[in-house]
């Protein structure tokens, strides 16, 4: 490997004990930045245009043209081309190509450079392809299946070598705060991926997720949360630490607070998962926390963009004429907007009016167009022209897509603040004797058609900022030559003596620290006085250590400490990994662990065979886009849906489908409300029993079959998971399905509809009859006599 | 208030003893990071500025 290093001249200082030091010219691998900065713009452009089309369905409900391109399928679509594809592929070209400048090395292997690029892509169509057939696991920002999932896992392995394997051979000792927030985004979403994408395989692309309920929504949240915090927000704070001061010709505005940036972030952010899980059925202290934790998260987050901002000190006259530093000075102040907004949503009570409206996707898209989209924008203007020893061909067309953008991207966020505001605000309209001002929900879609149609126009005028971004650096590349960069960096060949392992691990502050967490623990654990001994005792040793450490002097070993690990890249992405988990460890092993209430869960009853086809049905459709599962505990749900959910409702679903947004009513309590022949007509044609539905139509499921000779895979798999499925209903699981249908089926014959027993339109409406209701324990050896 | 909040499991301990030591590092690690010698913190944050050397 490194076949690009040439030894130039030896002018190691001939002094004894000193370092032989050697001069060599290396050559970059910018090719792969090149692969990943293009691949990001074409990803961008399709990721973009199918969220305008999901956009326009959402305003225009006939652009719903056919089920693979129905809103409930486009919608992952949307979101994974988007998080994984743009904002994927330009992370690890502006991870690429900054690391290797910052550790003055080649990247080893050009080899796994290319595996990781063409693998990545390969996952990419991948998705395009399962999402629209409806292979999806049905869980947000996860939903790919079980076989793309573990080729995700094999390519992030690869990413890993190679960059962990440039920290080795690297030629600059100390490790910039860039690479600080790439080794945290590598480990992260690893372990991210890993935990939430466990999943027991039923066949070929159908798995069920090996959580259930409540602990799936804490876990998936954890994940969902996390994958905004390490895949879009900390690598791209990396490239913000490398690309900003490089633009702008000057250095990081306080490097020193980069460093608390960092890990007052990497820390904080793990926990802030569950609130989007508040006023739901998990447990009080869990919503407490995530509450707690988003709103100090806060203050890593603004100093992180003040100091972005600040590194423009005494060079706002550049953006006049830098589109590069034009997109990255917008990006870091939407990236202030979005980190100010996040935290407010985050707070209970205003929650509670914005959860499941618009106003959470108007959050979101300030995010991802303002803080992703335009850094990436500023960071391709700035990489195209030197990774082609060119210059930009049209600065207008750049300034064109900056204004385009920033005018798509205030379009779509006020339209979706006024949005959700208006749906929080009359779903919780009540008349003056406490009855709903608005039952019919289709009243308060009504109201926001008008923002539907100003959000599209907005995402439209970014998506064509887009299109020109990509034609002026297609145009940019073609008029140049692609160049690879060069340096001269000096290596080490006999390396000075590390600090040993022993002496880092044994130091003052890791003692420190461990003692005082050891003293908690023993106050949580102890009663009475010897609580109170313990707590404080560790307030005692905290304070006395504390003082002791910062007064101690900084040429003290142990004063140097930090400046020794920022040095050691395992050491540092270890301290990293146990940042990280210490707040997910502490957050989900209680939930995964506590028992469950006995009261609770003898009210449960595991699904039958057939409502679990339905179940499968409903997330093949992407039904929880659009609808949630959980009614939380205010008067007006109640009034509106019912009681408010509970743990136990939800005990037996793999994956939970509690939702996050509601473009239609919740459906935790639908069971039994309507008749079967109602669900019937309102799937195959939503606007005969509902006018003025945004519903897809859903009459292909008529002739959808379902295969219930997999019926007892199914349960079997469920089992497996925990769900108390007896050896007889796995084994007869076929014949009750089949059962349970003619019962149905022969219902809506006597009401005048005629459909076949094993499509799967019976198997969803009873699913659908099902949510909220407790069903009768299950009587393999009398189903027909039951039935 | 912690009994309260140990009533189901006493690993609920876990968030309590994490935010104890969120607060610590934090406070430690601002303060070195304060006390950092300047030419230091300046060498370190030059890294970006570095340029590529294309006619070698």
């Amino acid at each position: 490997m490194n076949a690009e290093a040439q030894s130039t001249t030896d002018d190691a200082p001939e002094v004894a004990d000193a370092p032989a030091l050697e001069r060599v010219r290396i050559t970059y691998n910018d090719s792969i930045t090149r692969h990943f900065v293009f691949a990001s713009v074409f990803w961008g452009i399709i990721g973009m245009l199918v969220g305008a089309l999901a956009a326009l369905q959402m305003a225009f409900r006939p652009a719903n043209i056919d089920p693979h391109l129905a809103f409930g399928r486009i919608r992952p679509l949307h979101t994974n081309a988007v998080i994984f594809a743009f904002v994927g592929n330009m992370v690890f070209g502006g991870i690429y190509y900054s690391s290797q400048r910052l550790l003055r090395a080649r990247l080893p292997s050009d080899i796994l450079a290319k595996v990781h690029f063409w693998g990545w892509q390969a996952i990419i169509v991948a998705a395009a392809i399962s999402l629209p057939l409806g292979y999806t696991q049905g869980k947000e920002y996860a939903e790919l299946e079980w076989p793309i999932d573990l080729s995700i896992t094999v390519i992030w392995v690869v990413f890993a070598i190679n960059f962990f394997w440039l920290l080795a051979k690297r030629n600059e000792k100390h490790l910039y705060v860039a690479i600080w927030f790439y080794i945290a985004t590598i480990v992260t979403v690893a372990v991210l991926h890993i935990v939430n994408s466990l999943a027991i395989p039923v066949f070929g692309m159908k798995s069920y997720s090996i959580y259930g309920g409540t602990k799936d929504a804490l876990v998936q949240w954890w994940y969902g949360h996390n994958a905004v915090a390490f895949f879009l927000t900390t690598p791209v704070l990396g490239i913000m630490y490398y690309f900003l001061p490089k633009a702008a010709g000057r250095p990081v505005y306080s490097y020193r607070l980069s460093i608390i940036h960092f890990w007052a972030l990497i820390f904080l952010y793990i926990w802030a998962g569950p609130h989007h899980l508040l006023n739901t059925a998990l447990p009080e202290w869990a919503q407490t926390l995530g509450m707690v934790f988003s709103v100090m998260l806060w203050a890593p987050s603004w100093g992180g963009m003040l100091n972005g901002l600040l590194t423009l000190r005494g060079a706002w006259n550049k953006l006049r004429e830098d589109p590069t530093l034009k997109f990255l000075a917008a990006g870091v102040t939407f990236y202030g907007m979005a980190t100010f907004e996040g935290p407010l949503l985050s707070i209970k009570s205003v929650s509670g009016l914005a959860h499941y409206t618009d106003w959470i996707v108007g959050h979101v898209h300030s995010g991802a167009l303002g803080w992703n989209g335009f850094m990436a924008a500023g960071m391709f203007y700035f990489l195209v022209p030197r990774l082609f020893g060119t210059t930009l061909w049209s600065k207008r067309a750049a300034n064109l897509h900056f204004y385009l953008g920033t005018f798509g991207i205030i379009l779509y966020v006020f339209s979706m603040w006024t949005s959700g505001i208006t749906q929080g605000l009359m779903w919780r309209a009540t008349t003056a004797d406490g009855a709903l001002k608005y039952p019919n929900f289709v009243e308060t879609l009504e109201a926001i058609r008008l923002m539907y149609w100003m959000r599209l126009t907005g995402g439209t005028a970014y998506l064509v900022g887009m299109i020109i971004m990509g034609v002026n650096l297609v145009k940019t590349a073609q008029q140049g030559k692609a160049v690879d960069g060069q340096a001269e960096v000096t290596v080490e060949h006999a390396k000075v003596p590390e600090t040993p392992w022993i002496k880092i691990i044994f130091a003052k502050p890791v003692i420190l620290v461990a003692s005082v967490g050891a003293l908690v623990a023993l106050f949580g654990l102890a009663n009475g006085f010897a609580g109170v001994f313990f707590l404080a005792t560790a307030l005692f040793v905290a304070i006395l250590g504390t003082i002791a450490l910062t007064a101690s002097k900084t040429n003290d070993p142990d004063a140097a400490w930090h400046r020794i690990i920022e040095g050691r890249a395992i050491i540092f992405s270890s301290l990293t990994v146990v940042a990280v988990l210490i707040g997910g460890i502490a957050e989900i092993v209680p939930t995964l662990i506590a028992a469950p209430d006995p009261k609770l869960a003898g009210d449960a009853r595991p699904y039958r065979a057939l409502e679990l086809e339905g179940r499968d049905v409903y997330i093949k459709e992407g039904c929880y886009n659009c609808h949630s599962q959980m009614i939380r505990p205010y008067r007006w749900e109640e009034a509106r849906y019912g009681a408010p959910s509970t743990m136990a409702d939800s005990q037996y679903d793999h994956p939970f489908q509690w939702g996050s947004k509601r473009t239609g009513p919740d459906l935790a309590r639908e069971g039994n409300k309507y008749p079967n022949l109602w669900h019937v007509k309102h799937l195959t044609d939503p606007l005969t029993v509902s006018p003025g539905s945004n519903m897809p139509t859903y009459a292909h499921l008529i002739n959808e079959k379902v295969d219930f000779g997999r019926s007892h895979d199914k349960l079997a798999a469920m089992r497996t998971v925990g769900v108390p499925y007896t050896d007889t209903e796995i084994q007869k699981a076929g014949d009750d399905a089949r059962a349970q249908a003619a019962v149905i089926t022969q219902d809506l014959h006597e009401s005048g509809s005629d459909i076949p027993s094993d499509s799967e339109m019976v198997a969803l409406v009873s699913f659908l009859q099902r949510l909220g209701k407790k069903p009768e324990a299950a009587k393999p050896e009398g189903i027909s006599q039951k039935e | 208030m912690h009994k309260e909040l140990l009533t189901h499991t006493p690993l609920l301990i876990l968030p309590l003893v994490a935010l104890v030591l969120f607060v610590l590092v934090f406070v430690v690690e601002t303060m070195r990071v304060m006390r950092r010698p300047k030419a230091e913190v300046t060498r370190d944050a030059m890294l970006p500025l570095a340029e590529d050397d294309h006619e070698g």
